[in-house]
């Protein structure tokens, strides 16, 4: 009897064994431990599952059992082509809507995720979310960081490790990390060894939204990807946090080199809105160029050197928190300097990026200048 | 001697007067000389003859500085006076018409009002129905502050228009109104969150020819009647009692001060908005300096309201150079040192 007791406690204590945990250095520096086998996650924000498609897996929404909800309201026609291949992203639980205020810590652990991820900082819970990560970590729920947007430049590829480490897909994930090195260095490099003057930027965040010029952003997410792309940020010295509105006289004072603003318009729906430059999945290269040109007809902006100088551009707004960030960043550098990298091609790594990783059809139009 | 008692008071009577003209063109002097300031500032630096040129003969200057200084420095400047002077005198006679020194557009829901609008459209998204985000907003915020300004008017009709009810139902408005606003902001993204506090802060970023014009043509039109009734309103802060003995229709008047202060107000904020110290303060500094006597007191108080909002706008632009802080920040960091001055002082001398 005894025998047959110390033989079950053997066994349960095994098997407990068994479940084998690995240990993870999140994006802070934090050892996590969490288990080998992950199938369930939760995502900080839902805009993460562009990883997952980096990643090579097709059924990426399976291991989703939670998101914020973030993803569907702000960028609907992404959310749209999701939908299309995979209904059921729909019904993936929410437990938030686009801020951490609103995110229910029940509602999370009531969906029982192997393991929570969330971005430094954003729109979903984040580094400094003490409560709600002190509380998931203290019902066994472990929490591991990833930063798509405060050092994008420095952290998408290590972050895509992160993940790939926790859903068992390294090969994956280090064979994109090669690729976003690779790409990167090749315009860091020849950075480096350039004397030639940066040019002046100024970088107009979510054209259209509000009426006033222009809302910037000073640091990290944009402001990272145009300097490390040899461009000189104008509201560099001037903005005391990271976002703010700059004074139009002090940008026609400042007379940038080169425009760009970011594009959070849609052909239809609650983003059509009027005046915002219209880019991103499903949208063509005509819609793109004449929202660009009707936006930099605004009073102040029309007579901007880099507008009269055709060196004006526009970029899909959600690659300030995305891993496809690569596409922007090579942009930025061939806007900032044409000659340079004549020989670098954006559109090839963005063609390598979607087709090669994401398993949603999101052709379109990412980035647009004006016509020469 | 019982002949030089009337003449006496009449004399100072008309010492007090004229001290009061000048101290109104003494205010007059400091706004033209602040909008002269505010028009000279700015991050760019413009040179002094170069606005002057660029003022009289636009073409002599280059097109940048014209930008500069035509949609940019003119219109905020001109915003900022057009804006303080329709919050100051509608301020000034929500106090006489409720006989109640809080009173305010601000502080009876009018601007908390318009702030629902505005939310209300940038959040809803009305651009999407082929409405311009900037006819859209202000539109909305005008229509939701001026029902609110209605509804109150309409319930005093109904139950009486005694100044504690009138009050209360204000106050109540701006907890319904903020409990909405709360609401919506709950439910919409970020993004429109962010762009809705922006917007209820208070900016003349958003300033422009036409909108100076609309908000300039509100204060013209309705400025004149409010002068004109500066001797009912006088007689009103008398005494309730005292003014109906004298034949006055004090709900009647009550209610048209109201009225005029609403449309004032909604205009204003539905533009700029909701900047809550002007009207609420300007009142009170011009009571300090000018007494009670509405001939002087409320184009005192739209002075005051368009000096305060002008200052402020200096301001907003030399604190953080380069970059526009809301100008709805700037007026209490502004206003409140100077106010509280004003309000010590004033019982030193009692």
């Amino acid at each position: 009897m005894i025998k047959i007791c110390l033989l079950i406690v053997f066994f349960l204590f095994n098997a407990s064994l068994s479940v084998d945990a690995q240990t993870i250095t999140d994006i802070l520096g934090r050892e996590v431990e969490i288990n080998d086998q992950v199938d369930k996650v939760i995502l900080g924000e839902g805009r993460f599952l562009a990883a997952f498609g980096v990643l090579d897996i097709n059924t990426p929404l399976s291991r989703v059992a939670g998101m914020l909800n973030e993803f569907r309201k702000y960028d609907p026609p992404s959310f749209q082509k999701y939908k299309e291949t995979y209904p059921e992203i729909d019904s993936i639980p929410n437990f938030g809507e686009t801020s951490e205020d609103t995110v229910s810590i029940e509602k999370i652990i009531s969906l029982n995720p192997d393991v929570a991820i969330f971005g430094v900082e954003g729109h979903g819970p984040k580094a400094q979310s003490k409560i709600i990560i002190e509380t998931l970590e203290a019902v066994g729920i472990p929490v591991v960081f990833i930063d798509f947007r405060q050092q994008p430049l420095k952290n998408t590829a290590r972050s895509i490790e992160i993940i790939g480490q926790i859903l068992g897909r390294e090969k994956q994930a280090e064979q994109f990390s090669i690729f976003y090195q690779a790409e990167l260095t090749k315009i860091t490099e020849r950075l480096a060894n350039d004397t030639s003057a940066c040019p002046t930027v100024l970088l107009e965040i979510r054209v259209g939204l509000g009426e006033e010029c222009c809302m910037t952003i000073a640091k990290g997410m944009f402001a990272d990807l145009i300097e490390q792309a040899g461009g000189c940020n104008i509201a560099k010295d001037v903005l005391p946090g990271v976002a703010g509105l700059l004074n139009l006289e002090y940008v026609i004072t400042a007379a940038p080199d080169v425009y760009i603003g970011t594009a959070v318009g849609s052909t239809s729906g609650p983003m059509s809105g009027k005046g915002r430059i219209v880019l991103g999945a499903g949208i063509d290269q005509a819609t793109a160029q004449s929202s660009l040109e009707e936006a930099l007809q605004r009073v102040g902006i029309n007579s901007l050197p880099a507008v009269q100088n055709k060196r004006a551009h526009a970029i899909w707004h959600h690659y300030y928190n995305s891993p496809l960030n690569l596409y922007a960043f090579q942009q930025f550098a061939k806007w900032f300097h044409p000659d340079l990298f004549a020989d670098v091609d954006p559109d090839k790594t963005q063609t390598y990026l979607l087709d090669m990783f994401e398993p949603v059809d999101l052709s379109g139009v990412y980035a647009v200048s004006v016509s020469q | 001697m019982k002949n030089s008692l009337p003449e006496n008071s009449g004399a100072s009577y008309a010492r007090i007067t004229r001290r009061r003209l000048y101290l109104l063109i003494v205010m007059f002097i400091a706004l033209v000389l602040s909008v002269a300031i505010d028009i000279l500032t700015g991050p760019s630096g413009l040179p002094l003859n170069t606005i002057i040129k660029g003022l009289f003969a636009p073409d002599s200057i280059s097109q940048g500085e014209q930008v500069i200084l035509w949609s940019i420095r003119l219109p905020y400047a001109l915003m900022a006076i057009v804006v303080g002077a329709s919050l100051g005198l509608a301020g000034a006679e929500t106090q006489t018409a409720l006989n109640n020194p809080l009173a305010s557009p601000y502080t009876l829901g009018i601007s908390w009002a318009a702030t629902l609008g505005a939310v209300f459209a940038i959040i809803i998204g009305l651009d999407q129905f082929g409405i311009s985000q900037n006819i859209a907003v202000p539109l909305t915020a005008f229509v939701f502050s001026f029902l609110a300004g209605l509804a109150i008017i309409m319930l005093a009709q109904i139950f009486g228009s005694r100044t504690e009810t009138i009050i209360l139902f204000g106050i109540s408005l701006v907890f319904l109104c903020t409990a909405f606003i709360y609401l919506l902001q709950f439910i919409a993204d970020a993004d429109d969150v962010q762009q809705s506090v922006f917007w209820s802060m208070g900016s003349l970023a958003r300033a422009s020819w036409d909108k100076v014009g609309i908000v300039a043509l509100v204060f013209i039109l309705t400025a004149p009647f409010s002068f004109k009734s500066a001797w009912p309103m006088t007689l009103l802060r008398c005494g309730e009692q005292q003014a109906s003995s004298s034949g006055l229709s004090v709900h009647r008047l009550r209610l048209i001060c109201f009225f005029r202060a609403c449309l004032l107000a909604a205009t204003a904020v539905s533009f700029a908005g909701a900047i809550g110290f002007i009207g609420l303060v300007g009142p009170h500094i011009s009571r300090l300096a000018l007494g009670e006597d509405h001939r002087f007191y409320l184009p005192g108080a739209a002075l005051i309201g368009a000096l305060l909002l002008s200052l402020a706008s200096i301001c907003s632009k030399l604190i953080v150079p380069g970059v526009i802080l809301p100008v709805g920040i700037v007026t209490a960091l502004v206003g409140v040192p100077v106010f509280v001055a004003l309000i010590v002082s004033s019982r030193k001398m009692q």
